[in-house]
């Protein structure tokens, strides 16, 4: 150990307050009590393959995929077991988040919650509601075809509008990640999220959501107007996509 | 061992040379059995909760730790034990932690017979992965090989697999302007799908025969990409516009009873989205890399 600055001098004569001299000693036992450094901790002193840390530490990790109940609780598929949806479909709704994943993990002291998420999903068209934007849109989309030529689809495009889907990640409420302005163009696509999170005592949700909408142009130089997507939403399937959970106190 | 401050020394009251020596004493005796200067001298007595963190090991000290145990190609920053594949961008090689471990051609292919000599007006592509015609049998026709193999697992470990990468898929002759897919046909542009598989090596078991089991998805991590977007840039009508996107996919598996060994695949395969049928596409992975942490 170096050289450690101690808060109170004293000198001969001097009437010493026990309070100076349990500061003084503070110094050396907190020192030693935990605040290693590379003075007490040398260069290559860690030498066992890991070093198991005991008093509370822990370092746990929950999986679970996306639709499929496990000891977590997907309310937004339904109920559990044969009831529960193979599908998530946004078919209809409105333009706000709606849960597509969610699990809630309770941890004894304060700790930090890692959280990866990843699925696929696919928009599908509703052919009614996508005839009412555009004649033939609904034909062409189902064939897995949008074309950006020439045709009379491109020269109304700007009418069409864009839909798109945005994820988000919450841990406990708060936004720890977001995957915004997922396009329809992209009829299958995937989303990949990552997000953490220091937390209290207690018990944590985490929840992936999901907005699906449709920005429509309102002119050169004003801003795109938002408006629910009816002619294409999304579906997320059961199996096709995971959430995992870390939970560490170090 | 914790250093006490003696309970005595409060205003009012006698302190005594036993209080001091006390503290003195067990000062000292830290200096003689627990300062981790040895081996094994670190345990749970000198290291609590919020003892160590990030102000007192940095990074380097961390991984010089790692890199110094010799030939496991691992790294351990006290969380987990980490493996890295990568990272790698289609112009330069892949970079290893230790060189002693095996390393596979950049996404060297399990089936080479499968694969086709590549035309050279894609020379720019270092590493495309011709893909070859769709089959029922075999869907996961581009089966690379363990991007990380081996890699030493104990009961109750707790592996996550994060795996990063970016690709494109566009018609064989993109760039000569033959046997591209007309837009005008309802099969779709090129849709490409990943996953993460994996596989453990058994010893020892009464009820499993001994060796690598057969590989298995990582549940959850299946991923497709395609678009519906066409384009006419080429002479001769519409054309499919080729597919070029990010990928991470994270997987985890536990680590059971006599499993001793862990491997991990990425797999992918390519299909025009309304028909299984690939029609001369080139699925090119570039820019990857995959970690595997093992948590004790």
């Amino acid at each position: 150990m170096g050289f450690r600055f101690i808060k109170h001098t004293f000198e001969d004569g001097q009437v010493i307050e026990a309070t100076k001299v349990v500061e003084n000693m503070k110094i050396f036992a907190h020192e030693i009590n935990g605040n290693l450094d590379r003075e007490n901790l040398p260069l290559d002193a860690i030498t066992n393959a890991h070093t198991q840390c005991e008093d509370g530490c822990f370092n746990e990790v929950y999986f679970q995929r996306i639709g499929l109940k496990g000891d977590d609780v997907t309310t937004a598929w339904g109920p559990s077991g044969s009831g529960a949806a193979t599908k998530l479909s946004f078919k209809d709704f409105n333009v706000q988040y709606y849960t597509i994943c969610e699990r809630t993990v309770e941890v004894p002291v304060d700790s930090l919650i890692i959280v990866h998420f990843g699925c696929v999903y696919e928009w599908f068209a509703d052919p009614d509601a996508a005839e009412a934007v555009l004649a033939g849109l609904s034909t062409s989309w189902n064939n897995h075809a949008l074309d950006l030529g020439s045709s009379a689809l491109i020269t109304t495009y700007d009418n069409i509008g864009e839909f798109f889907v945005d994820f988000r990640l919450r841990i406990n409420g708060e936004v720890v990640c977001l995957a915004p302005q997922f396009s329809f163009i992209r009829r299958r696509n995937s989303v990949s999220m990552n997000g953490v999170l220091p937390v209290a005592a207690g018990k944590s949700e985490i929840l992936v959501e999901a907005k699906q909408y449709r920005l429509v142009s309102a002119g050169p130089g004003r801003k795109e107007i938002v408006k629910k997507s009816k002619a294409f939403y999304i579906t997320v399937s059961a199996g096709w996509g995971n959430l995992i959970t870390q939970i560490k106190k170090r | 061992m914790i250093i006490s401050i003696p309970e005595t020394i409060k205003e009012g009251q006698e302190i005594t040379a036993d209080d001091l020596n006390q503290f003195a004493t067990e000062v000292n005796n830290i200096s003689d059995s627990s300062i981790p200067t040895g081996t094994n001298r670190l345990n749970g007595e000198n290291i609590r909760n919020e003892g160590i963190d990030r102000r007192n090991i940095t990074r380097h000290e961390v991984q010089r730790v790692g890199l110094e145990k010799g030939s496991t190609g691992a790294f351990n920053n006290g969380d987990g034990i980490h493996y890295r594949f990568g990272p790698h961008d289609d112009r330069s090689p892949p970079v290893w932690y230790k060189s002693e471990w095996k390393l596979p051609s950049p996404l060297h292919l399990q089936h080479p017979e499968n694969f086709t000599t590549l035309p050279h007006n894609l020379r720019k592509d270092l590493y495309p992965l011709r893909v070859p015609g769709y089959t029922n049998s075999n869907w996961f026709i581009v089966n690379l090989q363990p991007m990380l193999e081996d890699i030493p697992v104990e009961k109750g470990d707790k592996v996550l697999v994060t795996c990063s990468f970016a690709f494109s898929v566009f018609p064989l002759d993109t760039y000569s302007n033959n046997l591209v897919n007309s837009a005008t046909d309802p099969y779709g542009g090129y849709e490409t799908r990943f996953r993460l598989r994996s596989r453990v090596k058994i010893s020892g078991s009464p009820f499993a025969s001994s060796g690598w089991t057969t590989a298995e998805t990582m549940p959850g991590t299946f991923r497709m990409f395609n678009t519906v977007a066409s384009s006419n840039v080429m002479s001769g009508g519409y054309r499919w516009v080729g597919t070029q996107n990010t990928c991470t996919i994270v997987g985890y598996q536990e680590i059971e009873r006599y499993q001793e060994y862990f491997e991990v695949y990425l797999q992918s395969y390519c299909i025009r989205s309304n028909r299984y049928d690939p029609k001369d596409a080139v699925l090119r992975i570039k820019a990857y890399n995959i970690f595997v942490k093992i948590i004790k």
